[in-house]
């Protein structure tokens, strides 16, 4: 075996045993700790499918920024430790499976296909390649560039595939939408009193006042301020 | 090959455990000037020695873990965020070419993507510190602090894409050779170096400020701010975690300090000096160049620290979605139209 | 591979320092744990109301616009690379992407969804 496969079956065997982890852990944030580690492997991965953009897109992203949504939300709803490891019930389980198996088999398609063409079946990466560009539409010189280079995806993105690229930002403005009803629904709570809905108790609110009032219990404040000679 | 080697343990060792005690010292000191104070004076010569003495006493302090804590959690927390900080400077040049030698740890394609990248993931010392504490005011300061740290990295990373455009690259190597030309041709401005600063001021203004909210410094330190949440997300941690988190934080603000002298202040370039020179003498005047603006800004941060009043925290969020963005989106919008009209 | 090396001996440094040094402060600092050490901090008073409490939606509201905003950042940095060589083409496409954008934070301007108070 070639250095890079030993590297490629080290990174998937952690991998899948983190997401593995991810799964099983009882306690969300655990879940979402082992699911980072994924991630973060993936986009491994991608580096040595010379592909460094998307490596670096990959963890600004994903680890970067959807698992944190994650973890916020997961501080955010504070567990308590009986709330968790409930189980969900069987049937919700048993389609959970389906579904999964079901990507897993799409996945694991164009593996298995004949037509895949040799070279990919080598795990070594592929040579970074120089592709060309033709000039945009009338201006423009054109360019050449390197295969998973940004400029690669620049070009690619620009130029093959500006259409898609638009309707991502109608599809973003769609969600900023989504989140504004959803969120408000639970804000106007409180001007609405009396509207018959069961009604949490009070979020904690950790604007500045609400903490202020939390720590004006206090005596006096710790002088373990974190400033040197603070 | 020994010597990129040995190029990236010294940064290693000077970025984790030269400079920070120096900063400490820097920084009691200099507040103390502020303030009208002395400053530390006792241990060793004018209070030198105190930065060591600091961390020799938080290494035979007890650890205390509290009741109810996620012990694991709780002790990876100081390295979660200790190693991000430092690991994004593996892209900065601190210097030119020392013969054959280039004074980088990292020289990847990417570029200045790799250091947005593992700073994003700062985030998660802090938040996974406050979560295992199991006490409130952690707890709050880890919600109030993350949400602080993504929303101005949306501000940094727009900052940012107004100098890619700028530059034409990631690469931060190419950023300081772009920066290495005079402004303009002829007239007066032939004068002033071609550095980030005068080409971008509205991307420096934005990106500087985005450097203190990151580093949840004064005037952002809301994870911290004494008087409302304590010792904020590190209110539990004692001992060596805290001095991890501690020390993280000076790397952090290290780190901060090298991207804006790489992008905006011309890295290790100096006026007249040529840049096709890769002898050792040369190597070692570029990288006390860049030392000297690293440290100029530094000097900046802890001046402002004990200069400026904390923001409330409506006014920190405020000033990132209402103020912030919005600039930083017209900024690359007038990039653009000049860019492209100009080339 | 060989120009990953001085990267992946800096990562491995940086990471088994910080480790070193927890588990050296376990072995050198004392540990004697008593009842009231091990409360969580409530500035002096008995532990009042526990920790995990829930937060304002305000939080997850930033936190998804951050996404978004955070998705719009990884489109624009390779077009701020290749935008001079496809010319005023770019500045249509990416500026009717932006205006979408723009839409939509002044939309949830409007709603107030950047309010703290």
């Amino acid at each position: 075996m070639a250095a890079a496969d030993v590297i490629f079956l080290v990174i998937s065997i952690i991998a899948v045993g983190a997401a593995a982890l991810a799964v099983t852990r009882k306690n969300p944030i655990y879940s979402a700790l082992f699911m980072m580690v994924t991630l973060l492997v993936v986009a491994a991965v991608f580096q040595m499918l010379s592909s460094p953009f998307l490596a670096v897109m990959q963890v600004l992203l994903y680890a970067g920024a959807i698992m944190v949504l994650f973890t916020f939300v997961i501080m955010l709803l504070s567990l308590r430790p009986e709330e968790m490891g409930e189980t969900a019930p069987l049937p919700q389980r048993i389609f959970a499976a389906v579904v999964a198996l079901g990507v897993f088999a799409l996945l694991a398609f164009p593996a298995i296909e004949p037509g895949v063409p040799a070279a990919a079946a080598s795990l070594a990466p592929p040579a970074a390649e120089a592709v060309r560009f033709p000039p945009a539409a009338g201006t423009g010189d054109g360019a050449t560039v390197e295969f998973g280079a940004t400029a690669y995806f620049g070009h690619t993105i620009f130029g093959r595939f500006v259409l898609p690229f638009e309707l991502v930002s109608i599809l973003v403005l769609a969600a900023v939408v989504a989140v504004m009803v959803l969120a408000k629904r639970d804000l106007s709570k409180r001007d609405v009193a009396d509207d018959g809905s069961d009604r949490d108790p009070p979020p904690l609110s950790v604007s500045a006042a609400h903490a202020g009032s939390i720590a004006s219990l206090a005596t006096s404040t710790q002088p373990t301020s974190h400033g040197p000679g603070a | 090959m020994i010597w990129s080697l040995l190029v990236a343990f010294g940064v290693f060792f000077i970025l984790t455990n030269g400079l920070p005690p120096a900063l400490v010292y820097a920084e009691r000191k200099l507040a103390a000037g502020i303030q009208n104070r002395v400053g530390p004076n006792r241990v060793g010569p004018y209070g030198l020695l105190q930065p060591i003495a600091d961390a020799i006493k938080l290494l035979f302090k007890e650890d205390v873990t509290p009741r109810g804590a996620d012990k694991f959690l709780f002790s990876i927390a100081p390295i979660l965020s200790f190693v991000p900080a430092a690991l994004a400077f593996a892209i900065i040049p601190f210097g030119n070419y020392a013969g054959e030698v280039r004074l980088q740890v990292a020289d990847l394609n990417v570029g200045i993507l790799f250091a947005t990248a593992i700073i994003s993931l700062g985030a998660y010392g802090i938040a996974f510190g406050g979560w295992a504490s199991n006490s409130k005011f952690p707890l709050l300061a880890a919600v109030r602090s993350s949400a602080q740290l993504i929303s101005y990295e949306v501000v940094m990373a727009l900052a940012l894409v107004a100098m890619i455009m700028t530059y034409g690259t990631v690469r931060t190597e190419v950023m300081v050779l772009a920066q290495a030309v005079p402004l303009a041709e002829t007239g007066p401005f032939a004068y002033l170096p071609a550095w980030g600063v005068f080409q971008q001021p509205i991307a420096f203004v934005l990106f500087v400020i985005c450097c203190f909210a990151e580093n949840n410094r004064a005037p952002f330190d809301m994870p911290e701010c004494e008087a409302e949440l304590v010792g904020g997300y590190h209110t539990e941690y004692s001992s060596m975690k805290f001095a991890l988190f501690f020390q993280g934080e000076y790397i952090a603000m290290t780190t901060m300090s090298a991207l804006i002298v790489t992008i905006f202040l011309g890295g290790w370039h100096f006026p007249g000096m040529d840049v096709a020179d890769h002898s050792v003498g040369m190597g070692i005047l570029t990288i006390l160049v860049f030392m000297a603006k690293l440290l100029g800004v530094l000097f900046f941060y802890i001046w402002v620290r004990w200069t400026l009043p904390r923001f409330r925290y409506d006014q920190v969020m405020r000033l990132c979605w209402k103020g912030c963005i919005p600039i930083a989106l017209v900024n690359i919008a007038i990039t653009g139209i000049i860019g492209v009209l100009y080339s | 591979m060989e120009s990953y090396a001085p990267l992946a001996l800096f990562a491995v440094l940086l990471i088994v320092m910080p480790t070193s040094m927890i588990v050296l402060s376990r072995l050198l600092g004392p540990r004697r744990e008593t009842e009231v050490k091990g409360d969580p901090y409530e500035c002096g008073v008995p532990t009042w109301m526990g920790a995990r409490n829930r937060f304002s939606v305000h939080f997850y509201l930033v936190a998804i616009l951050f996404i978004l905003f955070d998705l719009e950042t990884v489109f624009l940095i390779p077009w701020a690379i290749v935008y001079k060589s496809i010319g005023a083409v770019a500045l249509v496409e990416m500026g009717f992407f932006l205006a979408v954008l723009g839409l939509a934070l002044v939309y949830v301007w409007r709603r107030r969804g950047l309010e703290w108070e």
